[in-house]
């Protein structure tokens, strides 16, 4: 993990980088590229049992629309040392897991471009867990209104802290790409701290003639959460003097345990026809579940309209966790076990999704979008936040409206 | 102002009627590089790849140093809908997931097609897109489109 001093170092060392790219590059034109993008949005569903979030946040859509969900807005430089030399920085302000919309540094790398063919980057960037990592919050960038949650919501780190290997070649008229990366990362989740740490992992992807881009990709790390409610659980387990009671609360702990997440892509981007797939794992050794998230996607343009249809799972292979703690011993082995049943059943989030959707290229830059979402939560909270006694049994609706930008 | 408000609906009317007449009555256009490049021609993928930022290697090796046209100019939509195959906003949905993935910067816009042509007289490893009746002895024509 990085620490706090380290960072600001880095950071004024990228500045200092961006500095000497004016000095020495008068002579050359742009040594520096500014671009941002941005989202307004507006969500509203047919329940006030729950709100709609993007997962990790804390305030969302119910039967009062909510503007909070998707709107943000991103603004990156790029400063040119030389041919070789660059740094980019981008800002991004949205509501984030701590419910508040203070804008973040979500980037700031140096980056060596050695050869055509391979670029080495040292700072923040984009944790590419995803066939869309770096850019899911980009809406313009994307067909949908934003990335499918069943999916994308699994993982609640963007960026990390490190450095990664890009290397890209040719064979014939297929473009391969591969990316190996390792760091670290500290994220919110619904106000709780999560840190990733002594992450590793890989992304190659192929983009063959015709549209067609294949990917696929594997991290793994160690998982820490910093739960109060969760820490002392942990340790009134750990306190009762049997074996079984101690191994759950070793089953519970999120410190330090092994994560990792997987997944497979396939895009296809072909005359007027357009579809993306993804297939994924999440692995922990704590309480925060196995899970197995896929989306489909077809859209079809006409000419400045893409009507889409999504449909998304996300699905709980293993709690993790074996509650074994006994009943009828003692009124605290209960709570206790009663405890853990809570814990268990917040981190159920079963769901799946059918989502209709159209967009409009508007302007030159500007898309919009409608969406709407017809999701079932199959018995449990699913990714919807604060949700209330009755909630789960329902179908809920879900319209979204959002216009994104780019600049 | 006037007078280029007055050019550029002109020139949306003349591209819309060469889409109603099946392009009988746009201009050709030429994807131009620097006579000191080797290449003789280049393929319609090639140059997209280097427009879609796929690539920035030209057929010899070298970074491509790739200059677009102004967004408004009747030859730039021409350029992107016959050799890439994609619309406008196709394109820059494109160029938005490598500029925001932090993998590459979209080429250099310059306002008109004498100022490609001087960039791409001026620089060996430059490629650009002009009209095919402005092309001249200070570039070379790779591709020709109709």
């Amino acid at each position: 993990m990085m620490s706090l001093p380290l960072f600001v170092g880095r950071t004024t060392a990228l500045a200092a980088a961006l500095c000497c790219g004016v000095a020495q590059a008068q002579s050359e034109e742009s040594a520096f590229s500014f671009s941002g993008f941005g989202t307004v949005g507006l969500v509203g569903t047919n329940t006030d049992k729950a709100r709609y979030v993007i997962p990790g946040q804390l305030r969302g859509g119910d039967k009062s629309w909510s503007g909070e969900v998707d709107t943000k807005l991103g603004l990156q430089v790029t400063g040119r040392l030389n041919p070789m030399f660059s740094a980019t920085a981008q800002l991004l302000t949205k509501q984030n897991s701590e419910g508040n919309w203070t804008p973040e540094l979500e980037w700031a790398f140096a980056k060596a471009q050695v050869n055509p063919a391979l670029a080495l980057r040292l700072g923040r960037m984009g944790a590419p867990f995803f066939a869309v990592s770096d850019f899911r919050d980009v809406g313009y960038a994307n067909t949908w209104l934003r990335p499918p949650i069943d999916v994308y919501g699994q993982v609640p780190v963007s960026h990390f802290d490190g450095a990664d290997a890009l290397y890209q070649t040719s064979l014939g008229s297929t473009t391969l790409s591969a990316q190996v990366f390792g760091g670290a990362s500290t994220a919110h989740f619904e106000s709780t701290k999560l840190k990733l740490k002594r992450i590793v992992g890989v992304n190659a992807t192929a983009e063959f003639d015709g549209g067609v881009t294949l990917r696929v990709g594997h991290a793994q790390g160690k998982i820490h959460l910093y739960s109060d409610t969760l820490g002392a659980l942990v340790a009134g387990l750990r306190a009762v003097p049997l074996p079984a009671v101690v191994g759950v609360g070793n089953e519970l702990a999120a410190d330090g345990k092994d994560a990792s997440f997987t997944g497979i892509g396939l895009a296809v981007d072909r005359g007027q026809w357009l579809a993306n797939f993804e297939y994924t794992k999440r692995r922990t050794d704590a309480y925060v579940p196995d899970t197995t998230g896929w989306y489909g996607t077809v859209g079809l343009r006409y000419g400045k309209f893409t009507p889409y249809l999504t449909v998304s799972r996300l699905k709980v292979d293993s709690s993790n966790v074996n509650n074994v703690v006994p009943v009828g011993l003692s009124p605290q082995l209960t709570a206790l076990k009663g405890l853990v049943d809570q814990a268990v059943e917040g981190q159920r989030t079963e769901q799946s999704s059918t989502g209709l959707g159209l967009r409009w290229d508007a302007w030159r830059n500007i898309a919009v979008k409608a969406q709407y979402d017809r999701i079932n939560p199959k018995g449990s909270g699913g990714l919807f936040a604060r949700t209330q006694a009755g909630f789960g049994q329902d179908r809920v609706n879900v319209y979204s409206l959002a216009v994104d930008f780019v600049f | 102002m006037t007078s280029k408000n007055a050019m550029n609906k002109k020139s949306v009317l003349a591209l819309a009627l060469g889409m109603v007449l099946a392009g009988g009555a746009a201009a050709q256009v030429a994807v131009v590089v620097n006579p000191k490049n080797p290449a003789a021609s280049m393929t319609a993928d090639q140059v997209s790849n280097i427009f879609l930022g796929k690539s920035n290697t030209l057929p010899s090796g070298a970074t491509a140093a790739a200059v677009d046209q102004a967004e408004s100019a009747a030859v730039r939509e021409q350029f992107y809908s016959k050799v890439t195959g994609k619309q406008s906003a196709q394109v820059k949905a494109a160029w938005s997931r490598l500029v925001f993935s932090g993998k590459a910067t979209p080429p250099k816009e310059l306002a008109s097609s004498a100022e490609v042509k001087k960039f791409v007289a001026a620089n060996p490893d430059a490629i650009g897109y002009i009209e095919k009746s402005a092309v001249d002895g200070s570039v070379k024509a790779v591709l020709t489109v109709d």
